[in-house]
């Protein structure tokens, strides 16, 4: 009698509640699709860039393509502006060369969901990472597998599903490892997820002189030092590759300090000095450019225009593909919140360029003067 | 089966023009959401149908981009993020010798992956689409009975919708099948139908519920969407220069108010300015090609001094006398021909002299510059010694009293002789011991013994008087810079 029961998974297909007279009703289980998603709650999520094995392989992009994707070098950016798109575009000169594409031209990539942010897959984490998947890239082939399947979810999955799945088609989004926890309900659907992602990465200060952090995430730097010796930090983040930038928020205004970014793995010292490519806020409250010391000038104004109190700096990498990035700058209106603040670009007209790896870094001259909430956004 | 989602791409590509401008891909999201899950599942006989639904308490449907990208016949989107939460509810059924009771504690369904598809326009802004079942991929997650239920279904149908760009609307119909199997009595078909709108969520950045995409003004909260003045610009203050020349006026500050576009600030600022006020008009331009303007009055008072553009250089001469200087010129910031004048002497003794040039422009602004004019004397002085005739000295009274003057200007004790030097610098005589001056006559006494001696001076008009052994009446003459030159004074014999 149990035979006789034909149960189809999901989508309350346990609404067969109903058996022949005089058998036992009895409710099938649901065969396991290939996520073992652990025991509930499945409130955790990992974010999956999983390709489309249905779609064209990835390939020499089209107009309509680089108009609609997104360049594998802008995800971090992307998610701080809830950018996304199905096609990521990758201009890294070895796949452009492998696959023949004219100069400039990327190769498009079908993703199954969008791109930077990934498939969304809602399990316990704690449960089955390490036991059962040694990583969350492990589970995004898992996931890779029932999204990929010749029906969803099928298990066991078809053999040319598998080899898709297993040949680097399906990997973590984001930082290696990561689980967000809460981001499902406890049954295991993503819902008002906060995707932390799209907030800037607080800067983790280091080599501190003279300054001392503070602020809700320890990002500020405020410094302690009498008027005189050099005071200054820098950052324990990189940008190794990739779109970027770190950003401040001016607060107090007539003080002199600097924030840039340092090309190199180490930093020198504290002064203005070893900051490759600074922005200056001098004390009549006018933005400057210091590069390794030097101004660079406006022509022939020394400043870059005025800002105020509130107001956000930053400043800008752009990878270049050859282990390069050029360097602009942006001042955001205090009165401009959200993505959809692009602000007003200064500096030189052909942007200087620097190559990676590049290091936030902190002069500040006046005493109690501020960096404050100092964010990055990198590609980690 | 390829999927739709490759016919779309492709039917996009080949329709769309070669040339794709950049697409704004940010999203948008759908919430709150509102609808219901319909509930249908036929039973046999002797069994109510199950005939019943539960409304969506929740979720969010993310679509990208916001308005979606232009193709032809319509506008693609991409569903990006779908979850929808239905309220909790409970089935129970008594029939047949069976009493069952579904009892769905929560209930939720996410799509398994981003869905793309292309919408068709109707009336202006209101797209209708229809998605291929093969495309969706729905992911139940729920409570049932108390225990998880989660799986993967694909619709029985397409989902089907609209997207109003007009109202900011979405909404959708989702049908999946159900089937119940009962032995003998065959399989029993059911539906579940999820009807689901929502409110998109366009950005509004300035928060004045005017969405961006109609918001006249995305940056300024205008509720009632007055004219916003934008871009807007602030000139420099007023400002006094010292110099004609001087462009450091500052610089205007300009804002696009509602786009925070770029702003191009120019002004019409001449490259000089003139002497008194001038009024310079900043613009600034935004990208929609707006325009405003603010004036500065620019006020000259000149205090600069006028420049040298040209000073003869240093100069060092052989002798010395009148030395050519060359001329100096000057240019004023004002315009103007500044006057120049130099304080060179008209002689220019051995050493270095400064010649100071001096300029002055039309406002009394003074400059000085210098050239040094330096002698180095290498010519000897010209000095010579001739005899007097005696009514050379006669009408001088030269010690007439004393002695007789032959025709050769001689007298008792000597020959009277006439003692000169000239030099461009100053130049010394002696003879004798004794300084002479240019034109002096002295008498010199021809004698055996060698040497000169000074005999001392005669007569009121003190005339030196020397004697001299053969060859010795020679005159010397030395200049400043010790140039020697020497003449002899022809004696006659002893």
């Amino acid at each position: 009698m149990r035979d006789s029961l034909k149960s189809i998974r999901g989508w309350l297909w346990a609404l067969a509640f109903l058996a022949l007279p005089n058998c036992t009703f009895q409710v099938q289980g649901l065969p396991p699709y290939n996520f073992d998603r652990g025991g509930a709650p499945y409130s955790s999520a990992v974010f999956c860039d999983i390709q489309d094995r249905t779609a064209p392989a990835p390939h020499c992009a089209t107009a309509d393509e680089i108009s609609m994707g997104i360049p594998l070098s802008q995800s971090a950016l992307a998610l701080t502006q809830n950018r996304k798109s199905n096609i990521g575009l990758d201009y890294s000169p070895m796949v452009t060369m492998a696959h023949g594409c004219a100069a400039g031209v990327p190769v498009a990539i079908t993703y199954k969901c969008p791109f930077p942010d990934g498939c969304g897959s809602c399990f316990n984490c704690g449960g089955v990472i390490p036991a059962k998947y040694a990583d969350v890239g492990a589970a995004c082939i898992a996931d890779c597998l029932d999204k990929n399947g010749h029906t969803p979810g099928e298990n066991p999955p078809q053999p040319d599903v598998t080899a898709f799945c297993t040949a680097e088609h399906a990997h973590a989004s984001y930082a290696a490892g990561t689980c967000f926890a809460n981001a499902c309900i406890p049954e295991g659907a993503l819902d008002n997820f906060a995707d932390p992602r799209r907030v800037p990465e607080p800067v983790v200060w280091q080599n501190l002189v003279g300054v001392v952090t503070d602020g809700p995430a320890a990002n500020s730097l405020t410094r302690t030092l009498a008027l005189g010796p050099d005071a200054g930090a820098s950052s324990v983040q990189t940008i190794d590759h990739g779109d970027g930038y770190v950003e401040f928020t001016i607060t107090e205004l007539g003080t002199i300090r600097v924030l840039g970014l340092s090309t190199g793995a180490a930093d020198a010292d504290a002064s203005i000095n070893d900051i490759g490519f600074g922005v200056r806020l001098s004390a009549q409250n006018n933005l400057g450019i210091f590069e390794n010391g030097t101004r660079v000038p406006d022509g022939a104004n020394a400043d870059w225009g005025p800002f105020q109190a509130g107001d956000r700096v930053r400043v800008n990498v752009k990878d270049r593909f050859d282990g390069t990035a050029d360097i602009t700058n942006t001042l955001i209106p205090a009165a401009c919140a959200g993505a959809a603040c692009t602000g007003t670009t200064f500096g030189p007209s052909i942007p200087h360029t620097g190559s990676y790896p590049f290091r936030v870094d902190a002069f500040i001259r006046d005493p109690q003067a501020t960096l404050t909430d100092v964010r990055i956004v990198r590609i980690k | 089966m390829k999927t739709m989602w490759t016919v779309l791409v492709v039917g996009f590509l080949v329709a769309a023009a070669s040339s794709a401008p950049a697409v704004d891909l940010t999203a948008v999201v759908v919430h709150p959401l509102s609808g219901a899950l319909d509930i249908f599942q036929s039973l046999p006989a002797g069994c109510d149908d199950v005939n019943q639904s539960t409304p969506v308490t929740g979720g969010q449907i993310e679509i990208t981009p916001a308005e979606g990208a232009p193709v032809l016949g319509g506008r693609r989107f991409v569903m990006t993020q779908t979850t929808v939460i239905f309220a909790p509810f409970n089935i129970h059924r008594d029939c047949l010798t069976q009493n069952v009771t579904r009892d769905y504690t929560a209930l939720a369904v996410q799509a398994g992956g981003a869905i793309p598809f292309v919408a068709t326009e109707g009336p202006p802004g209101v797209f209708t689409f229809s998605i291929p079942a093969s495309e969706v991929i729905l992911f139940e997650a729920a409570t049932l009975n108390g225990a998880p239920e989660t799986g993967y279904k694909v619709p029985k149908q397409p989902v089907t919708g609209t997207i109003d760009l007009n109202n900011g609307t979405v909404q959708m119909t989702v049908v999946a099948a159900s089937k119940v199997h009962v032995d003998v009595l065959g399989d029993y078909d059911g539906t579940l139908t999820a009807t689901i709108s929502g409110h998109m969520g366009f950005p509004d950045a300035d928060g004045d519920g005017v969405p961006d995409r109609t918001d006249n003004c995305k940056f300024v909260p205008n509720p009632d969407q007055a004219p916003v003045p934008t871009p807007t610009i602030q000139a420099p203050p007023a400002i006094t220069l010292a110099s004609c020349l001087d462009t450091q006026i500052g610089q205007a500050t300009g804002a696009d108010v509602c786009d925070h576009g770029a702003v191009a600030i120019t002004d019409d600022a001449p490259g000089s300015f003139p002497v008194g006020t001038t009024v310079v008009t900043w613009s600034a331009e935004d990208g929609k090609a707006r325009v405003a303007t603010a004036t500065q009055n620019v006020t000259v008072v000149d205090t600069t001094a006028p420049t040298f553009t040209f000073v003869p250089p240093d100069k060092t001469v052989a002798d010395c006398g009148h030395v050519h200087l060359g001329h100096a010129v000057a240019v004023d910031d004002c315009g103007g021909t500044p006057f120049v004048k130099n304080d060179a002497p008209r002689y220019f003794g051995p050493g270095a002299t400064t010649v100071t040039w001096k300029a002055r422009d039309d406002a009394g602004n003074r400059a000085t510059a210098t050239q040094i004019i330096t002698v180095h004397d290498v010519e000897p002085p010209v000095v010579s010694c001739f005899r007097e005739r005696p009514h050379d000295h006669d009408h001088h009274g030269y010690g007439m009293a004393s002695g007789h003057h032959d025709d050769h200007g001689d007298d008792d004790d000597g020959p009277f002789f006439e003692v000169s030097t000239r030099d461009n610098c100053t130049a010394r005589m002696r003879f004798g011991g004794q300084n002479l001056r240019d034109g002096e006559i002295i008498k010199i006494t021809p004698t055996h013994k060698p040497g000169v001696v000074f005999l001392g001076t005669e007569g009121h008009d003190h005339i030196k008087h020397f004697k001299a052994g053969p060859g010795d009446a020679v005159i010397t003459s030395t200049d400043d810079s010790g140039n020697v030159a020497t003449a002899s004074c022809p004696l006659p014999r002893p």
